[in-house]
């Protein structure tokens, strides 16, 4: 597989300003140094509790954000996109869409599905006027909705329906990678099931890959190749969705797997659970160290004082844990 | 432990809430009948709108306006030699209905934020609580050896932010609830809800807006709160999971009406309602190998005033029959001896779970 995407020690740091001369009194390390990359193809699932930082990640790789630090290696031309111009960034853009959680506030509810689906071509002038139709039935056709679902406005779909219409504008420029934050989150679990089907099969109809963001781990694990899990800020594990959840190399991921209730009472009944105490901490004063010590069960002296990087204990499994090799954690 | 009542705490029957509204009768909740059994929790499960929320509000007089209970009854057994209390019965506002809610039945939302008043201290919200039952604290005062001084509210408010396992609570006391975090806040909504140690607790959604390792703390949190004060709990959820994790009987609901009930092992696995089995089976799993797609429930649920004919699922029902165009009733299961699925409380309102077991009108 080739390599579409290559993310290099990006951070974002947003200031924390006080006071009527509003100085910068600290930094909240939303993204602080995380690498990746995505393969042609391929699905990336990024997960972890509220405020870790995966939307902040997403922004910055799409460029609404301008990132702190870091290079975003992209296409077979390896360009890097962290350091383009907006201008020189338009081009890429299309290559590169993005998916939202609630397509209600992304789908402007004065504009017809036609319009809204076909904006995109008629801005990037992608294909002359006369196929323009064609090309929304085509892309309308593709998420499962109908050419008379053209003239109708969002207010009249329901969100699995005004999901679909938030994909297909996604598709309208034949992009290389969809980024899709929390895109199931509101849907109800039958819908959610239809749109997962939907992602999964545009993905090998257009030759998709796609970055997807969720906290939701068993969604997550359906449709990755492989995971990443953060923890303020940094990627503490990632690799390939199977061995991640059958043998997770990392106690976040350890506690984090454990905490989701399986829908077995039986299992249920009878799993160990390992319950995390205390919350996720402030990001703007995270713990010293290994960010997660205060709730580690295996912490040890080095924990408190050392940073752990990232790096590969077994082939294909990166972690951020002094102990890992020494731990004998459980998965589903 | 496990005492066995003749009665249960609450029992509703053919319970009716509508909502009037400009384009017709929204019919929130249709027809339903449940029981809660003393100390044990029952599950509400269900797509967005199929009524939880309102079924919850109703067994409190609370429905919002326009709504309104039309039918049924809801039985409230206080004590088990009792006349029971008919709280569909009860007018919203009278002093009986407000004892009810503060003394025996207590309410927890998903948003603590939107319950807890943003200008008082979170302790002092605790202390009004503790205050409004004093009666009932008597007993809690005396199991945690207090005395009843001027100061034996924010004593008792202290003791309960403990209990619900908020660290430095004397320091939390005095703070206000956009301080705390979510999963903190929602320990403090318990607090106050436990204080008047309630016979029922209705949970809407408890944990909902919570990361799952904060969901796993305030599940375990109600769970052992239960065992401790022996309380009930409805607890209104759309995860599965949370259903698995916590029921002892479970109530699926679909579009207003109760579409299957049974005991927790009855519903995941031997469910007969296809909408039971769909809803079960589009769940991707956290084990078990990765599936390319999951098998799924077309279609999207019905508008509420334009509900299809007959059974409401009949459109998204991929073992629809001629029949379904009737609603069917809800259907007692009568397993047999030689199939070892116990008690008789099961029951789904399809027409296949009336053919395939010999079922009788529950
Ligand atoms: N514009 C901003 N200014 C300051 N801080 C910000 C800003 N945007 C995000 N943050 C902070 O950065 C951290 C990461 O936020 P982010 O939204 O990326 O998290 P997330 O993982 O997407 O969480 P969620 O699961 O809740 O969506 C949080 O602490 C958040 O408060
Ligand atoms: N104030 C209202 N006016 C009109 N209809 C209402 C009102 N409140 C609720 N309803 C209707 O009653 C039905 C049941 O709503 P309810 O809130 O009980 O659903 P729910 O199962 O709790 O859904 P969710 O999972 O989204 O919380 C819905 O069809 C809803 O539209
Ligand atoms: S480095 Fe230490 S504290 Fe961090 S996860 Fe590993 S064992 Fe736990
Ligand atoms: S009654 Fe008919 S339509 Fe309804 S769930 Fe049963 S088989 Fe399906
Ligand atoms: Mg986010
Ligand atoms: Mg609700």
């Amino acid at each position: 597989m080739a390599k579409l995407l290559e993310v290099n020690d990006l951070r974002k740091h947003f200031p924390i300003r006080k006071g009527i001369f509003r100085r910068t009194i600290g930094h909240v390390k939303a993204v602080d140094g995380i690498n990746f990359d995505v393969q042609r193809g391929e699905t990336l699932g990024l997960v972890g509790e509220s405020g870790c930082g995966k939307t902040t990640a997403s922004r910055c790789l799409l460029r609404l954000i301008t990132p702190t630090a870091g290079s975003f290696i992209f296409g077979d031309e390896r360009i890097d996109l962290a350091t383009l111009t907006p201008k020189q960034m338009r081009p890429y853009r299309r290559r590169i869409q993005m998916i939202f959680q609630d397509p209600q506030s992304s789908l402007n509810p004065r504009k017809t599905v036609g319009d809204i689906v076909g904006e995109p071509i008629r801005v990037n002038k992608t294909i002359n006027k006369a196929n323009i139709k064609d090309k929304i039935v085509e892309l309308l056709e593709s998420v499962g909705l109908t050419p008379q679902d053209m003239q109708r406005y969002p207010h009249a779909f329901s969100g699995g329906q005004r999901q679909r219409i938030g994909i297909a504008r996604a598709l309208a420029l034949n992009p290389e990678l969809i980024v899709a934050d929390e895109p199931v989150s509101a849907l109800d679990v039958s819908v959610q099931a239809q749109i997962l089907n939907l992602l999964t099969e545009l993905r090998e109809k257009y030759d998709l890959s796609y970055i997807f963001i969720a906290h939701d781990l068993s969604v997550v694990r359906h449709i990755s190749d492989r995971v990443a899990v953060m923890y303020l800020g940094k990627i503490v594990e990632i690799s390939d969705a199977n061995t991640l959840y059958h043998s997770p190399k990392h106690p976040y991921t350890e506690a984090l797997i454990s905490s989701v209730p399986l829908p077995d009472p039986k299992i249920q009944r009878e799993r160990e659970l390992i319950r995390l105490e205390g919350d996720v901490p402030d990001p703007s004063k995270p713990p010293s160290g290994c960010h997660f010590h205060p709730r580690c069960r295996y912490a040890t002296e080095i924990c408190k004082e050392e940073t752990p990087e990232l790096r590969e204990t077994v082939p294909g499994v990166r972690v951020a844990c002094h102990l890992s090799e020494t731990l004998l954690l459980q998965g589903v | 432990m496990e005492a066995t009542f003749a009665r249960p705490l609450l029992e509703v029957s053919n319970l009716k809430t509508v909502f009037p509204t400009e384009n017709g009768v929204v019919n929130a909740v249709n027809d339903v009948s449940f029981s809660i059994e003393r100390g044990k929790t029952v599950g509400i499960v269900g797509e967005s709108g199929c009524g939880k929320s309102i079924t919850g509000l109703s067994l409190l007089q609370l429905v919002p306006h326009p709504g309104r209970i039309v039918n049924g009854k809801i039985l409230f057994y206080q004590d088990e030699t009792d006349e029971p209390l008919d709280i569909a019965t009860v007018s919203q506002w009278s002093k009986l209905m407000r004892d009810i809610r503060g003394n025996e039945i207590a309410i927890i939302f998903q948003e603590p934020m939107t319950s807890l008043n943003p200008v008082y201290t979170v302790g002092d919200q605790i202390a009004e609580a503790i205050v409004l039952h004093q009666e009932q604290n008597r007993s809690l005062l005396q199991q945690f050896g207090l005395q009843t001084t001027p100061k034996w509210a924010r004593e008792l408010a202290i003791e309960m932010l403990v209990r619900v396992g908020i660290p430095a609570p004397e320091q939390r006391f005095n703070e206000y609830p956009h301080q705390l975090s979510g999963g903190m806040r929602q320990r403090v909504m318990i607090a106050i809800a436990l204080c008047c140690a309630p016979a029922l607790l209705i949970a809407d959604e408890p944990t909902t807006a919570l990361d799952v390792t904060i969901q796993a703390q305030v599940l375990a949190l109600m769970r052992e709160l239960q065992t401790e004060i022996g309380m009930a709990i409805m607890l209104i959820t759309h995860d599965l999971g949370v259903i698995a994790d916590m029921a002892d009987e479970v109530v699926v609901m679909y579009a207003g009406r109760v579409v299957e009930k049974g005991n927790v092992d009855d519903i995941f696995y031997n469910p007969l309602h296809p909408y039971t089995r769909g809803l079960l089976n589009s769940i991707p799993s956290l084990r078990g190998s990765q599936q390319d797609t999951l098998p799924s429930i077309s279609g999207t649920v019905p508008h509420p005033l334009d509900l299809p004919v007959g059974c409401s699922f009949q459109p998204r029902c991929s073992e629809r029959m001629q029949m379904c165009e009737q609603m069917p009733e809800l259907n007692l299961i009568n397993y047999t001896e030689d199939n070892n699925l116990r008690n008789g409380k099961h029951a789904a309102r399809c027409w296949l779970s009336e053919e395939s077991v010999n079922g009788e009108t529950a």
